[in-house]
Parts: C-alpha cells; sequence; structure tokens
C-alpha cells in the first residue's frame, strides 16, 4: 500500500471515529431524564445528626438562574449569574438523608460535581465508617473529590458561611484551599477520597484529612472611587455570589456592592492543620507547624516555608523556602524491634531576614544550615512522637516500605504494625544544602 | 470446511488480542488481586507464559489435519464419539465465555453509566450487535479489529498512563503475595485466563497463510499476558491490595480520575463508549467462532444459519446469574480457573490421540501448509478427501 493511500486511511478513520464521538456532545438527557431535572452539588457536609445515629446531609448548589428560586424549602442567593443554594436534610443514614434532599430541592441531585466533602468534627470523632461505605461504593462521587475535616465547628456551618473573596464559587474557594497551601506553603496538605479510601481498608495505615476552620473575615478593600454603588451582581459579587440555607440562614452578599461591611454570618475558612484518625476516628488534630513536619516525614512536601531562629542567626527571624530534593525512609526489623530510619536532604532559599544582623556570610552559613538542619530533625522527631502517644499509630505511612520486609501477604497482615511502630526507633537525619539568598547578599539596615 | 474469507496475521492476532484482553476492563484485576493479593501481576504474567506453551499443540493438531476445521480434525484425531463429544464441549465452553462476556459488559455498563436501564435491555442490544457483526464474517471481523485498534490502544494508554501519579510500586510487596508455591500454583491455574486462545485453531483454516499460525498465537499471547501484566501493577499501584479487591471494575475505577483540567472531568463515558466496541468484538470473536465450530461438527454447510439462535442462547444465559457477583463468582471461580482444561487440554488430547492412533490428514507433513486460501478453494483437496 502507497504511504497516501495510508494516510488517506488513516483519516478515514479518524473522521469516522470522531463522527462517532461527536453525538456525546448532542445528548438531551441522561439516564431517562431530562437535564434540567437535575441540580448538581458542588460541595457537600456530612455531620451527626440532632437524632442519635443519624445522619445530617448539607449540599451546596451552584445553579443558573433559571434553576433556583421556585423550589420550596430553599432560599436562592443574589441575582448573579450564578446563584448559590444550600439544602440539608437528616436521615438514619447517608443514603437515605441524601435522598429527603430530594424533598427541598424537587430535583433529581447528582453528586458528580462534588469538588469537596467536609466532615463534622463531631461524626469525624464518632467515628466515619457510618458514611464511608455509601461514599465510597456511590458511582456518582468521584474518588478525586477532595475531603476535609471542619475544625471546631460543623461541616454545615463552613458550607454556609465560609466564603471567599476572589472565588465566586465555595466549592472552588474551599476545595482549592488545602491543594494551594499545599502547593506554596506546606501548612496543609490535599486529601482525596480516594487516599481516604486506601488508608481506612489497608492494614497499617492511618487517615489524615486537612482541617478546616472558620476565621472572622475581613471586609473585601474597596477600590478607589467605587466606594459605593455597583451592582457587584454579574459575577456574584465580591463575597461571592450570596448564600441562602434551608435552615433560614439570611441570605447575605451577592449582588451587594463591594466595599460594604461583611454579613456577620459570612466569614473566610482558615486553615488550620491536620485531622489524624486512628482507624475510623479521629483522635488527633496537628497544628499547621505540625503539619509541616508531617509533610517532610511522609514526603508529600512540594514547598514548605519555616520562619526559625537562634544563636547561628544571631536571634534574628529568619524565613526559609525548603524545597525537598530527597527522602529516603529505610525500615529494619530484627526480631521484633523495627528500627526505621528517615532521612532528608532539602534545598534553602532565603526569603526574608527581619534584622540587619549578617548572618549569611560564609563562615556562618554551615552553622545556620545545622540549625536549620536541627530544626527540622526536631521538629519530625516531635511529630512522630505525637504519633506514637498521642495517636497511637503510624500515619506518616512508614508501612508501605515495611511490607518490603515481609515476604507473603498473610505475614504482613498478621503483623501488628501500629503497635511495633510505637516501640520502633525512629531516627531523623536531614540535610540542609545550598541557602539562595534571593536578588540581594546583605540585609537591609539603615547604615547601609 | 465452511467457506468463509480469510485473515492475515496481524488481524489474526489482534482478533485474539481483544478476545482475551478486553476482560481486562471487567472484573478480572479485582478477581485476580483478590486471590493472589500482591503477586496478581506475577501470576498473570507467569499464566501468559505457560500459556505460550500450552497453545501449541492446537496448532499442531492442525497441522496434523491440514485443510480441515478444527472440529473435524477431532473427528479424525480421537474417532467419531470423542470428536463430537470434544465439539460439544467446545461449543458449550465458547457459549459460556460469551455470555459471561456479555453479562459483565452490560452489567459495566448499567453500573457506570445507565443505572436505571435493565440489564435485560444492554444484553439484548448487545446480543443484536454481536450476532450482525457475526453474521458479516471473518473478514469483516478482521477488518473491524483493525480499525479499532488506534482507539483502543489509545484510550487503555490514556488510562493506564493518565494517573500514573497515583501509581505506588511500594503497593506490590510483599512480592509473594500467598507465598512462593501459591504463585507457582496459580500460574499453572491462571493459564486459563488465555482460554481464548481457543480461537485460534478455530481460526486456523481461516487464515490467510496458516504457517504464521505459531507466530499468530505467539503475539497475541504476549500482547495479551502484556497487557493484563500492566493493568494488574496499574491497578494494584493505585488502589492497593484491600482496595482493590473490592471493585467491581477496577479499571473504570481508574478512568473516573481522568480530567484534563476541570473542563473535561469526565473522561470515563469516552473510555467506555470505546470500551463498549471493544467488547463487542470479543464477543462476537467468540459468537463467530461457535457458530463455526458448531457448524462443523455438525456438518452443516453454512454457519450462519445458526448465529441467530447461538446469539439468542448466550443472550439467555447471560441473563441467568442474578447479578454481577454471582457472575463474578461463576467466571473466576470456575471458567478462568479451569478453563484451560478445555481450551488447551482438549487439544493436547485430540493430538495426542491422533499420534497414539497414527491419524493423520492427507498430505499432512511436518512442514506447515502454505495457504490457507489456496485450500479452500471449492471443495477441493484435503478437506474433500477427509469429509
Amino acid at each position: 500500500m502507497k504511504w497516501n493511500e495510508r494516510v488517506r486511511q488513516l483519516a478515514g478513520v479518524l473522521v469516522v471515529g470522531a463522527l462517532v464521538v461527536a453525538p456525546l456532545s448532542l445528548t438531551g438527557c441522561w439516564d431517562l431524564h431530562e437535564i434540567d431535572e437535575y441540580v448538581h452539588a458542588s460541595a457537600m457536609a456530612l455531620d451527626k445528626g440532632l437524632l442519635p445515629g443519624s445522619i445530617r446531609v448539607t449540599v451546596i448548589f451552584e445553579e443558573q438562574p433559571l434553576q433556583t428560586g421556585s423550589s420550596p424549602g430553599t432560599s436562592p442567593g443574589g441575582a448573579g449569574s450564578s446563584s448559590l443554594v444550600t439544602a440539608t436534610a437528616e436521615g438514619p443514614s447517608l443514603y437515605v438523608a441524601a435522598e429527603r434532599l430530594k424533598d427541598v430541592t424537587n430535583r433529581m441531585i447528582t453528586f458528580s460535581h462534588v469538588r469537596l466533602i467536609v466532615l463534622g468534627e463531631d461524626l469525624a470523632r464518632e467515628g466515619i465508617s457510618r458514611v464511608f461505605d455509601a461514599l465510597s461504593r456511590s458511582r456518582d462521587i468521584r474518588r478525586s473529590v477532595g475531603m476535609a475535616v471542619a475544625d471546631g465547628v460543623t461541616g454545615q456551618e463552613v458550607l454556609e458561611t465560609a466564603r471567599g473573596n476572589i472565588e465566586v464559587s465555595p466549592s472552588t474557594y474551599l476545595g482549592g484551599l488545602s491543594e494551594t497551601h499545599q502547593v506554596v506553603t506546606g501548612r496543609s496538605i490535599n486529601v482525596k477520597l480516594h487516599e481516604v479510601d486506601i488508608a481506612f481498608n489497608q492494614p497499617g495505615e492511618e487517615i489524615v484529612i486537612p482541617l478546616i476552620g472558620l476565621a472572622p473575615k475581613p471586609p473585601a478593600p474597596t477600590p478607589p472611587g467605587k466606594a459605593t454603588g455597583g451592582s457587584g451582581g454579574g459575577s456574584g459579587g465580591g463575597s461571592g455570589g450570596g448564600s441562602g440555607s434551608a435552615g433560614g440562614q439570611a441570605a447575605t452578599g451577592g449582588g451587594e456592592a463591594q466595599g460594604q461591611t461583611v454579613a456577620a454570618t459570612e466569614k473566610r475558612a482558615a486553615v488550620n492543620g491536620l485531622a489524624v484518625f486512628r482507624s475510623e476516628k479521629m483522635v488527633a488534630k496537628l497544628t499547621p507547624e505540625q503539619t509541616l513536619a508531617y509533610q517532610l516525614a511522609t514526603g508529600k512536601a512540594n514547598r514548605i516555608l519555616i520562619d526559625f531562629g537562634g544563636l547561628a542567626t544571631a536571634y534574628a527571624g529568619m524565613v526559609v523556602q525548603l524545597d525537598p530534593v530527597h527522602r529516603d525512609v529505610r525500615v529494619t526489623r530484627n526480631g521484633s524491634q523495627v528500627d526505621i530510619a528517615l532521612e532528608l536532604r532539602l534545598q534553602a532559599t532565603l526569603l526574608e531576614l527581619t534584622s540587619p544582623v549578617q548572618v549569611i556570610d560564609p563562615p556562618n552559613l554551615v552553622h545556620v544550615r545545622a540549625l536549620l538542619a536541627a530544626e527540622i530533625e526536631r521538629r519530625v522527631r516531635d511529630v512522630i512522637s505525637l504519633a506514637k502517644t498521642e495517636v497511637g499509630g503510624d500515619f506518616f505511612g512508614f508501612s508501605i516500605p515495611a511490607r518490603r520486609t515481609f515476604k507473603t501477604w498473610a505475614d504482613w497482615a498478621g503483623y501488628d504494625w501500629h503497635t511495633h511502630f510505637r516501640a520502633a526507633n525512629v531516627s531523623v537525619k536531614a540535610v540542609v544544602t545550598g541557602l539562595r539568598t534571593g536578588l540581594i547578599f546583605q540585609p537591609l539596615g539603615p547604615s547601609q | 470446511m465452511i467457506r468463509q474469507g480469510h485473515i492475515d496475521q496481524a488481524e489474526a492476532i489482534l482478533v485474539i488480542w481483544f478476545a482475551i484482553g478486553a476482560k481486562a476492563v471487567l472484573n478480572l484485576p479485582a478477581a485476580v488481586t483478590a486471590h493472589a493479593l500482591t503477586a496478581g501481576w506475577m501470576v498473570v504474567l507467569g499464566g501468559g507464559l505457560l500459556s505460550l506453551a500450552a497453545f501449541l499443540p492446537g496448532v499442531l493438531l492442525m497441522r496434523r489435519f491440514p485443510g480441515l476445521p478444527y472440529a473435524r480434525a477431532g473427528d479424525e484425531a480421537g474417532g467419531l464419539v470423542p470428536g463430537k463429544i470434544a465439539g460439544v464441549v467446545t461449543a458449550a465452553f465458547l457459549i459460556l465465555l460469551s455470555s459471561l462476556t456479555l453479562r459483565q459488559s452490560a452489567e459495566a455498563f448499567v453500573t457506570t453509566l445507565l443505572p436505571t436501564t435493565p440489564v435485560v435491555v444492554i444484553i439484548l442490544v448487545f446480543a443484536l450487535t454481536i450476532g450482525y457483526s457475526a453474521y458479516a464474517g471473518i473478514e469483516a471481523l478482521g477488518r473491524l479489529v483493525v480499525f479499532f485498534v488506534p482507539w483502543v490502544v489509545a484510550i487503555l494508554g490514556l488510562v493506564l498512563l493518565g494517573e500514573v501519579g497515583m501509581v505506588d510500586l511500594r503497593h506490590l510487596f510483599p512480592l509473594w503475595g500467598r507465598g512462593p508455591t501459591a504463585v507457582a500454583a496459580d500460574m499453572a491455574t491462571s493459564t486459563s485466563l488465555y482460554s481464548e486462545m481457543l480461537l485460534l485453531p478455530i481460526l486456523y483454516p481461516y487464515l490467510r497463510r496458516r504457517r504464521q499460525a505459531v507466530r499468530v498465537g505467539v503475539w497475541a499471547i504476549l500482547l495479551s499476558t502484556a497487557l493484563l501484566s500492566v493493568v494488574q501493577v496499574v491497578i494494584v499501584g493505585a488502589f492497593d491490595v484491600s482496595n482493590t479487591d473490592r471493585l467491581v471494575f477496577p479499571l473504570i475505577s481508574l478512568a473516573r480520575f481522568i480530567s484534563f483540567g476541570r473542563l473535561f472531568s469526565r473522561v470515563e463515558a469516552l473510555v467506555i463508549l470505546v470500551w463498549i466496541f471493544a467488547a463487542a468484538i470479543q464477543a462476537t470473536a467468540l459468537l463467530w467462532a461457535v457458530a463455526t465450530n458448531l457448524a462443523e461438527c455438525l456438518r452443516l454447510p453454512d454457519h450462519r444459519p445458526l448465529i441467530t439462535p447461538l446469539a439468542a442462547v448466550i443472550a439467555a444465559a447471560a441473563t441467568v446469574p442474578a447479578g454481577m457477583r454471582e457472575v463474578a463468582a461463576i467466571d473466576f471461580e470456575y471458567v478462568h480457573r479451569w478453563g484451560a482444561i478445555v481450551a488447551f487440554g482438549l487439544p493436547l488430547a485430540l493430538w495426542f490421540l491422533a499420534m497414539v492412533r497414527g491419524k493423520r490428514g492427507p498430505g499432512a507433513s511436518d512442514q506447515a501448509d502454505e495457504s490457507g486460501a489456496s485450500a479452500q478453494t471449492g471443495e477441493g483437496g484435503a478437506g474433500k478427501e477427509a469429509r
């Protein structure tokens, strides 16, 4: 066959294939239902219900105006291009509660666009196995959906009140918060349902989920010349398009002009570290500082910011960015004794030196690096110590390299890893290399 | 021999590859993991390598009776009664394989895309599709396979590599799963995963160049082994053992992770769409094989009148299990554990009987007959002699 004939044949294959795929975009209904019979939940909160043993489900819908406002039990948000509606229902199980949401939406609810699931702290401490089967089993909920635990409040409160100033969509705002912090500061991690599912079922692993709290929201800055007026509704307003809840809370924000005082019900989300589980129950919290150490220990760290000071810095505060270069975990077993050796190699970059004291002279750099390494080792050891005492189990994933030391699955499954982890010798060695100084060598000072 | 045209080497390889490999999208990775744990990939790989030897007696049997189809070669090799029994057993086995494939494919479609659509509706649509496709014949099937290969490979590549960051190879430890002895035993039984190699002796008379039969078998097994092993590694790497064995369709679950930004986030619909065609090709190949083999066994002049009733039988059999759980149990506990007895053991037994009884078709030699096309010209040659 000639070359041009092959090309024509291939083009035919591609054209016919494209025609086969094209009708996918022309569908008018889905599984015997018209598209406008659906509403799409974008975030979900799960809390303990008022009745013993019941589950409360709260969902947030970000619907087009045509689809909002008429359903009983819901209240539409601001008059923007999209409106926010929350709905809440309770039931003896997650599925039953979710079904009851239909009573207040009068629509088929799909969860396939949910970006974040927020677990109330009370529910998390009581145990999440009651809700987890439905989450894992659902064909609707994607396993890539983000997870969070509401810190000190209910998940419902987080969904109903946390609003960003830039992100119109609360699900985008809340769902992206942990991810942003993991990438930029290291003060939180982005955890997906899939990862929780694995830790939930896998022997020797524990669940870790980011904590999201609520904090007072500063008013949005007023752009010059726009102190009054303006609808702000075209994009849902600076405060996120408004919110309303089936519970009767006042709708806020929405189409109001920027620069006005933020309503009391509207807050910002706060990244408060991590919730650590033992088996299915939340048992401890890690502060954002401990989260940094956790990320270094687990290898999840993308980039962390650390501020520290000491003798080597003449007690001047330094803010340093650490980029992990290498992480190695070696687990050895000697009889019943387990030794875990964690080695970290990090590249440092100086971001800020809050004193005019000169501490980055070449002779002193080695001491600064050593101090930094010692600080990291201390923090990591502290968080591992917390795991051994307060949590009572390994939530760092050291069990994964430990599995290499076993020959068969039965040997591993029969080995009580958490007990051995608690008694394990854990050594932490950090090596800090470099210390890039940015665009200036010397600290700024009045005399210079 | 029923005249049906011919397919060339590449088409034959791909038909068998589709027939074996399409189940990678079904429950197979989960079932293998549930049984072999972390050593699932070794079991699949070992089973494939053993199958490289196991399929050879089928080809040797067909070479002993050049120009004869598989069913009639069985008659010649074992005698009329054992030959007929072998033909009926082969047909029953292929019907079982087809119906299990049909049911699992329909369940996958219903579970992931159309949950309120009765599974019977999907089965009937499938049955009509594969019936029509099988009626079109082996040449049409060969071209259809060639058409779909780029799409299926692209989609498989997308699924297996699209979320490669999720795959943690440390999940494959402890390396030996249930232990070295159990792994060795599982490798032997997992040759049943390649039971669709039974297509090769049935396809043999329709190969354009029959001397390429060994090459077809080797390539089909190597490609299938590579596919099933890689799928096993990726699935366990992504989901770990304790989660993989709970999944009904692991590869589809993996596909649900794939998104291109936030705009294209339901890529699995495309995956399932393309895979549905792959499953249809698999079922078509099996239906064509059972119709052809049964027609030859019954000495009918044409296999096509059997296609409609056989499609109906396959569809009816597919509705017998109460649910996916039962289908998976039948599939893995019986068919994909002991299927090698029919797929590889039966040809071996027939070949052995032929040797013991000194049976050999006219014109047979140790050299493979050169061309299937020439042997089918009219009712000529060895086929007519043997009849």
